[in-house]
């Protein structure tokens, strides 16, 4: 074994007085502040010079908004490197350094930080924040709705609040893997020392962080009046709320595109030596496809929400039948976006789980590649489905069948992909951690939410569920008891990597059966719901459907106490948990060969790769990583990584 | 597949649907453009007897392997089928009209395969969670990690199930969908924020428009859709009634659940449909497509009477 000199640990660089530039100066408070100050100018001047015209309040509240967006990423200093460049001043050695958190401990973490792991983490807190959100929402809906006419909510606060639930709840769930882990881990995992586009990368960030206000100003602009999906021609008559909505669509539409287009182009060009395209773990692919998926389908949202803005401010008409255009216009474009989208939540978190069952089964991922296949087939399936959402508004019948069967196609690669799990976890030696619950819990819910929406996409069943509370249950099986499941899983899995410390099981697995528990009883109260006709979406209900009703909200709020326990689990292990080994699970993937905490860098010996991410405890294989392997913290962890006899007992640390 | 001119009248465009292949949906004419509107009476669609044979004979054309393959899980299907009413519903409707029978026993049947299909996952999940766990620390479980031939029978499954799914739902759609020549009654039935009307405009032209009072306090109307205070649907039984659907402001969704059946009332847009009434019952309908503030108050109700009782109902409400 040679030695090889390491890299220099970069954090500890002192750099000089002046490295940075501006950054010194900026963090996410002078981003509130010149957001603010923006936002203020651009209302004045569109008052001023605008409101006379027939534009009105719409015009008002966008250039406001556009205002906000604008001068929160300027503050927090999301253009300063190409504002120097087009000045003919480029970033020098120690501004990137400095850029990248050099010598700023944990403030590093409120500025524009082009290190991937503080973006990851940034991301897992903005995650956490929306689910905050979005979670009290759905509760003030359950309270709503325990009686059939109840007078918590009145209807107008009522419907605003499923509006930014559904939104919120979504653009949380399309970041909550691609955010903290596509960021934070992936990178690691090709062996990369950062994302391809630090600067893009923190700038998505950022930019989704600016996007949050204007949705939550929303219900002081009135409310969005017009539900997640914002239909047209109720959007274009809802109240201004509906300008900050878009706003924030549009501005989330930038943040998602450009962090796909930094993790495609990270996992083709930033690989190590060794790391062929046959040998990335299965998240990577994941990742990949998920981030395919979303440059495909988020044109369409920015196409739908920028002519939403021109019907609503500026009186043009894609989708008032008065002026010539058509609710079926919104309905398509709006679909084409969101039925991938399904699957943009979707494939990365179950591609994560796959690591997480691969590493506690302590056995190679069975069939990887068809069921990389099967990723790469349900996105392109899903790319051709999205008029199963309009079965029942009478567009184009001769291409029901069509998208029935494309629908029901998508099944396959789904099963597939679900039979892969099982195959992996087959004669294997499961060792039941937390983040094995989780993968259980998935496996329970998703065959739940994927067998009824194979009943949705059937044309008869469609128009007797559209619109009605079944089909809330069934989004909510495969999101809520899919995706974000699966992320759960993942980020119990990566919980000591990210942060340092172990998670507390025993409160964990409290959270984890209070979580199950809920699932399944607000679900199946909505099913119950559903099949008696109880239309989405409503503030009132007929009393029949009183008991089925008041089990949804008995299980969402257990289901809202176990996410807290879970919470509260974290914040506790982040403060006094024990101190995480490198490897905890005895995981073969590269992120953990990395010390703990990750360094600037990552590596600080190149790692090159020499067989396939999951060869657990092959008699005489070299392991993933060869004999270059990166140092671990201790002369003791080292020994699993770089002998063959691996495992070795007593992995319960 | 691709219609190559744009049908210039309504006759053609049924002339169209009726040429477009038949292994997928022939579908009624449904959204039409308001402008086709007047061409709407007397026309003449093939019924839905007519259709079937037509998909029939496509897969009859296709390799016998195909009909091979499907041939076992469609008698399962096919003796379910035969036992029609006798299938339990799982919660849904039995349905109240010829079109809502259908759609049952296709749920019926869809529901018995999901779970079946379900359970055999379940059990493999629930064996491999308790069997395969953790007991030896130092024990390597053996390296596989591919299983050619289980992964082909594995993609196959799945497919030979989706096929039969299809085909079944084809044969049940058209059914739905079949529209007659003459149906015994036209309604033209409007939704608006936030109510209902209802006119009989081909026979006798009785025009119920009844509105819901949008200042009321929601909590000052009925609790239910089948109260007076709503509007109410008035249907001949064992009859076939079409509908004519529209909006005059945003969409909504005329959603009857005991009909399994809801299709959107969207501006610029007209929907049609037919039911076959069965017995007498009143039911409720409402509005299933968000449409605004009081969209959970636009209820309704239909009532199906005997057909003495709606020509006596359709007198005495004649302007
Ligand atoms: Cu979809
Ligand atoms: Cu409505």
């Amino acid at each position: 074994m040679t030695t090889i000199e390491e890299a220099p640990r970069l954090e500890e660089t002192t750099l000089g007085p002046k490295a940075g530039g501006l950054y010194r100066r900026q963090n996410i408070f002078t981003g509130l502040g010149f957001g603010i100050f923006l936002g203020f100018v651009g209302w004045l001047t569109a008052h001023a010079f605008l409101q006379s015209s027939n534009w009105g309040t719409d015009m008002v509240v966008t250039v406001t908004m556009v205002g906000w967006v604008v001068g929160f990423n300027v503050g927090v200093g999301t253009f300063n490197a190409p504002i120097r460049w087009l000045l003919g001043h480029d970033q020098s050695y120690e501004d990137e350094l400095y850029a990248a958190g050099v010598g700023q401990g944990s403030k590093r973490y409120y500025k524009f930080c082009t290190d991937h792991k503080v973006v990851g983490t940034q991301y897992l807190v903005l995650v956490m924040v929306m689910f905050a959100i979005g979670g009290t929402l759905a509760m003030m809906m359950r309270t709503q709705l325990i009686t059939s006419h109840s007078s918590f909510l009145s209807p107008d606060s009522y419907n605003a609040i499923v509006s930014i639930h559904g939104m919120l709840m979504i653009i949380a769930t399309i970041i909550m893997v691609s955010g903290p882990f596509a960021n934070f881990i992936m990178p690691i995992m090709v062996g990369a020392k950062d994302m391809a586009f630090p600067r893009l990368n923190a700038m998505s960030f950022w930019v989704i962080a600016s996007a949050l206000p204007p949705m939550l100003a929303t219900f002081v602009l009135g409310g969005v009046d017009a539900g997640w999906t914002t239909y047209a021609p109720l959007s274009i008559q809802a109240p201004a709320a509906m300008d900050a909505f878009s706003m924030t669509m549009i501005t989330f539409v930038v943040s998602v595109t450009v962090s796909g287009v930094n993790t495609i182009v990270t996992v083709l060009t930033m690989r190590a030596k060794g790391m062929t395209l046959g040998r990335l773990p299965i998240f990577v692919w994941g990742s990949v496809v998920g981030s395919a998926l979303s440059i495909y389908a988020m044109p369409a949202l920015l196409l739908g929400f920028t002519s939403m803005v021109s019907d609503r401010v500026t009186g043009t008409s894609f989708f008032v039948a008065a002026g010539g255009g058509t609710g079926w216009l919104w309905e398509n474009i709006f679909w084409i976006f969101g039925h991938p989208e399904v699957y943009i939540i979707l494939i990365p978190p179950v591609a994560a789980m796959m690591e997480v069952a691969s590493t506690f089964a302590r056995k190679p991922l069975f069939g990887y590649k068809i069921t990389i296949a099967g990723f790469v087939a349900v996105g392109m399936l899903s790319i051709m489905v999205w008029a199963h959402h309009m079965f029942t508004t009478g567009w184009a019948p001769d291409l029901a069948g069509p998208f029935m069967l494309t629908t029901e196609l998508i099944s396959i690669p789904t099963g597939i992909i679900f039979l892969c799990l099982i195959g992996t976890l087959w004669k294997g030696r499961i060792w039941t951690r937390l983040p094995m619950y989780f993968v259980y819990l998935f496996l329970w819910n998703f065959i739940i939410g994927g067998v009824t929406g194979i009943y949705l996409s059937d044309v008869p069943a469609d128009q007797y569920f559209h619109g009605d509370m079944f089909v809330t249950a069934h989004f909510h099986y495969t999101l809520l008891g899919g995706a974000m499941i699966a992320a759960t899983a993942a980020l119990c899995y990566w919980f000591p990597k990210v942060t340092g410390k172990m998670l507390n099981e025993r409160v964990g697995k409290v959270s984890f059966w209070m979580i199950a528990i809920g699932i399944q009883a607000t679900y199946f109260g909505q099913f119950w719901e559903g099949f008696q006709g109880m239309p989405r979406r409503v503030a009132y209900y007929d009393p029949i459907f009183l008991h089925a009703n008041q089990l949804t909200s008995v299980g969402a709020y257990l289901l809202m106490a176990g996410w807290l326990v879970l919470l509260y689990a974290m914040i506790h292990s982040v403060r006094n948990g024990s101190i995480a080994p490198a490897n905890p699970w005895h995981s073969k993937t590269l992120e953990w060969m990395v010390p703990t905490p990750v360094p600037l860098v990552n590596f600080l010996v190149d790692p090159v790769v020499t067989s396939d991410p999951y060869g657990y405890g092959e008699e005489g294989s070299e392991g993933y990583v060869s004999s270059h392997s990166p140092p671990a913290r201790s002369e003791d962890e080292l020994v699993p990584l770089l002998s063959s006899d691996y495992p070795i007992s007593g992995g319960d640390r | 597949m691709m219609r190559t001119k744009a049908p210039s009248s309504f006759s053609q465009r049924v002339d169209q649907l009726r040429r477009s292949p038949a292994f997928f949906f022939k579908s009624r004419p449904i959204g039409l453009e308001v402008s086709h509107l007047a061409n709407l009476k007397g026309v003449t669609t093939p019924d839905h007897d007519h259709h079937l044979g037509r998909i029939r004979s496509v897969f009859n054309a296709r390799r016998g392997v195909t009909r091979r393959v499907l041939v076992l899980p469609l008698l399962v299907l096919t003796a379910f089928a035969l036992g029609g009413c006798q299938l339990p519903t799982f919660g849904g409707f039995r349905g109240a009209t010829t079109q809502a029978k259908t759609e049952s026993t296709l749920w019926s049947q869809m529901v018995i395969l999901g779970v079946g299909v379900s359970a055999i996952v379940f059990v493999l999940i629930v064996w491999a969670v308790f069997r395969y766990r953790r007991r030896d620390e130092n024990h390597i479980p053996r390296q596989f990690s591919e299983n050619t031939l289980l992964e082909i029978v594995y993609t196959l499954i799945p497919c030979v199930l989706v096929g039969v799914i299809f085909y079944a739902t084809v044969i049940a759609e058209n059914q739905i969908d079949a529209v007659v020549g003459k149906p015994a009654e036209i309604i033209n039935v409007t939704a608006y924020r936030w109510g209902w009307s209802f006119s009989y405009a081909s026979s006798t032209g009785v025009s119920q428009n009844v509105l819901v009072q949008t200042a009321a306090e929601p909590k000052a109307l009925a609790q239910s859709a089948l109260s007076s205070e709503y509007p109410q649907l008035v249907l001949p039984a064992h009859q076939t009634v079409r509908i004519v659907l529209q909006s005059t402001d945003v969409i909504h969704g005329f959603y009857i659940p005991a009909f399994n059946f809801s299709r959107y009332a969207q501006p610029g847009v007209v929907n049609t449909f037919d039911f076959t009434t069965l017995g007498t019952g009143i039911y409720r309908g409402q509005c299933a497509q968000y449409c605004g503030l009081y969209h959970a108050e636009m209820l309704f109700s239909v009532q199906v009477v005997p057909q003495g009782t709606f020509a006596d109902w359709l007198k005495s409400h004649q302007a």
